[in-house]
């Protein structure tokens, strides 16, 4: 993948009837890429940043006490008005707001 | 205020170090992978929650 393919492929994505926003951020929180303006950005970036760490220490502290090796795949939250997609990584994660209303 | 935001500003990411990110080959395949996974996630129409939700007396 080049530079060009990685914005191609967030444009696509973002392109989605149902999908409301698309950010890429660090472990850390901070926003890489994003669909949303700044102030947005930064806000979604940190709740949604909590809520993976906080969701891992529940995955971690259920995990086999002798083995800890599970970990986070995939975070899928349904709300009455939107659904929140996480896909993580050891270093980013990819975080999709999207409209759940299918007809 | 402007202290505040100056704090904020430091938090994040410079241009320069978004750029060192953009450019890496290891966010490129993340990107690849994670986008794919989401693609499929929301291309699938089957709502679960359709004839079930709670929130329908609203």
């Amino acid at each position: 993948m080049s530079n060009t393919e990685v914005e191609d492929t967030i444009k696509r994505l973002s392109a989605n009837k149902y999908v409301q926003a698309v950010l890429i951020v660090n472990k850390e929180g901070q926003t890489i890429k994003s669909t949303l303006d700044e102030s947005l950005s930064k806000k979604y970036s940190d709740l949604i940043t909590k809520l993976v760490e906080q969701t891992i220490h529940v995955i971690r502290e259920m995990d086999d006490e002798e083995n800890k090796t599970n970990d986070l795949s995939f975070l899928r939250v349904r709300t009455k008005k939107h659904e929140i997609l996480v896909a993580p990584d050891t270093d980013y994660l990819l975080i999709v707001i999207q409209d759940p209303e299918k007809s | 205020e402007a202290e505040k935001k100056k704090e904020l500003k430091q938090f994040e990411l410079s241009d320069e170090e978004k750029k060192i990110i953009l450019a890496s080959k290891e966010f490129h395949d993340f990107v690849d992978h994670s986008t794919k996974m989401v693609e499929r996630a929301i291309n699938i129409q089957y709502d679960f929650m359709k004839d079930y939700s709670f929130n329908e007396a609203e």
